[in-house]
């Protein structure tokens, strides 16, 4: 059904319902997908023209994929079919609207001079139609720092931006965007943390990033080692600390490049910590120690929470940090010339 | 927790290609279109259909009155026929009774001669005036005098009986009518006139009658 669906993207009650739109954010990783949800607060009595947001559910489902395994040539397909699949569908007549964060592997950070965009897009062009994409590149740039200075430059498959869109909208989302991870994390943590961190660190076992807050928002993006060591549920702080070691090298390197480049980090500030990898209870502790500088966990500061059977305890937050980032960011207003 | 409004555009972040947006926003063009087309083609086709319908309805009505009033003109053209037939006939007719000769003089003598077969005294007839009916102008209201029918005969007899019998029988024949004694001649019957021997003269008068008006 999906081939008849994707004709009608969304269906044509919603645009006639009145409650306002839910936000979601999909969060696509390597092994699995995060979901998380975000509503605006019906109206009481006193007739508040502005609904809070509210944490309203979250669901994860897995992708048949294994992160430590080369990537398979159908890695696309197997991710829509999975989305496809698994995705909570949306209640009829409750429009949707979605963000959508491909998996870390699929993008490509650069920071190029302005007037490169031409060679860098034709060397992405290149790069992702070698791969298992098999398609040309979109890019997305923006400064990495001031105006005038040097570009960063995210790039993914069209083709797989296009297929994941399509496989989400076809269930009946309403596709508002695909964001890189850090532009997410920065541009929500405000709302949703209640902090305004000056960089950003999702830490994965598989590969994390690191995001710089910028004059204009996001700034610059740097891309973080995966963890040799083989990780289980019960692994302490102590065992991933060597990984650990690489991970604030490479932060205080990124610190030193981004200094140079004319951007500013306050050292007082604390440092955002999100991720899977940031689970691991005393991680926080241990960056602090390496970086000599605060370290914040990723934590939700809403006042509800969606009702789960299980007992969560609040580390799980940073795990679902960038759906629910995704999900804040979906409520902004994006195209102007959309008529949705 | 307020969304917060002052956020930079996601614009120049957003990987997603704007030819996804712009395929969806020609797809929703196509089929709004596709829509008001097919509305439109639906109500040309309940016109067209409903158009179709009225003309074959009209057509085998007029067809079934055509059916009903074909014999009714063949009948007509039939009795036309016949009419100008019977006409020409009658008028044929009329030609051929025309051309018969007018024999009403020959008859009315002979009514008279056939009348007087039978008779037991010899009555000798002297003279016989015959007028029939002729045409008259038509202006004048009555018929004149020279124009109506007179039948005059002098005869000279003896007996009265045998004229009584003559009479009767001569009124007994179609072509003549009413004959009766003149009043004139009556006083000749006096046996004081005197007369021709013992015969006396007697003048009938009766009413030929003709089959029609002599031009």
């Amino acid at each position: 059904m999906p081939a008849v669906s994707s004709i009608f993207p969304v269906s044509f009650t919603t645009h006639l319902s009145h409650k306002s739109p839910l936000h979601m954010g999909i969060d696509i990783g390597i092994g699995r997908v995060n979901t998380a949800t975000l509503g605006s607060q019906p109206r009481n009595s006193a007739g508040r023209s502005n609904g809070t947001c509210r944490w309203l559910s979250k669901s994860e489902f897995e992708i048949p994929i294994d992160p430590r395994q080369p990537p398979p040539p159908d890695w696309l397909d197997i991710v829509t079919a999975t989305l496809v699949d698994r995705l909570p569908r949306c209640v009829d007549g409750q429009r949707v609207v979605a963000s959508i964060a491909l998996p870390l592997p699929w993008i490509h950070y650069q920071t190029a001079s302005p007037a490169e965009r031409e060679i860098i897009q034709s060397q992405c062009d290149q790069m992702f139609g070698d791969s298992i994409f098999r398609s040309d590149a979109h890019l997305s740039a923006w400064p990495a720092c001031s105006e005038h200075g040097k570009t960063m430059i995210a790039a993914t498959a069209r083709r797989s931006a296009k297929h994941v869109a399509d496989a989400v909208a076809s269930i009946g989302f309403d596709v508002h965007s695909i964001l890189p991870h850090g532009v997410a994390l920065l541009e929500a943590a405000p709302a949703l943390t209640s902090l305004t961190p000056p960089v950003v660190v999702l830490l994965e076992f598989s590969g994390g990033l690191l995001a710089f807050r910028g004059p204009t928002g996001c700034g610059l993006c740097r891309i973080l080692p995966a963890c040799e060591i083989p990780v289980e549920e019960t692994t302490g702080s102590e065992q991933i600390a060597p990984w650990l070691g690489e991970i604030a090298d490479e932060i205080l390197a990124s610190e030193n490049f981004w200094s140079r480049i004319g951007g500013t980090c306050d050292a007082e500030s604390p440092l955002l910590l999100c991720g899977g990898a940031a689970r691991v209870p005393g991680v926080d502790a241990l960056l602090a120690s390496m970086l000599a500088r605060p370290v914040a966990c990723w934590q939700y500061a809403g006042r509800t929470r969606p009702q789960t059977s299980r007992c969560d305890n609040e580390s799980a937050d940073s795990e679902l940090a960038m759906s629910l980032s995704l999900a804040c960011c979906s409520s902004q207003p994006h195209d102007r010339r959309r008529r949705h | 927790m307020e969304p917060a409004q002052s956020y930079g555009a996601l614009e120049q972040y957003d990987l997603l290609p704007p030819s996804y947006r712009e395929q969806n926003r020609a797809r929703q063009l196509f089929y709004s279109w596709t829509t008001v087309v097919g509305a439109l083609m639906a109500i040309l086709i309940g016109v067209s259909l409903a158009t179709w319908n009225q003309v074959n309805h009209r057509r085998q009505r007029n067809r079934r009155i055509a059916s009903a009033a074909i014999p009714l003109l063949q009948l007509r053209s039939d009795v036309n026929a016949m009419q100008k037939h019977n006409q020409q006939l009658s008028s044929w007719c009329d030609a051929v009774e025309s051309a018969k000769p007018d024999d009403d003089l020959l008859q009315t003598l002979a009514a008279i001669a056939s009348a007087s077969q039978p008779l037991a005294e010899p009555i000798v007839i002297d003279s016989i005036q015959l007028r029939l009916a002729t045409e008259s102008p038509p202006t004048e209201d009555e018929v004149p005098q020279w124009a109506r029918p007179l039948l005059r005969i002098t005869t000279r007899h003896r007996d009265r009986q045998s004229l009584d019998h003559w009479l009767e029988q001569l009124n007994q024949k179609d072509r003549i009518r009413s004959a009766s004694i003149d009043l004139e001649s009556r006083k000749s019957l006096q046996p004081s006139r005197v007369s021709f021997g013992n015969d006396f003269s007697v003048t009938v008068t009766a009413n030929p009658i003709s089959t029609h008006v002599l031009p």
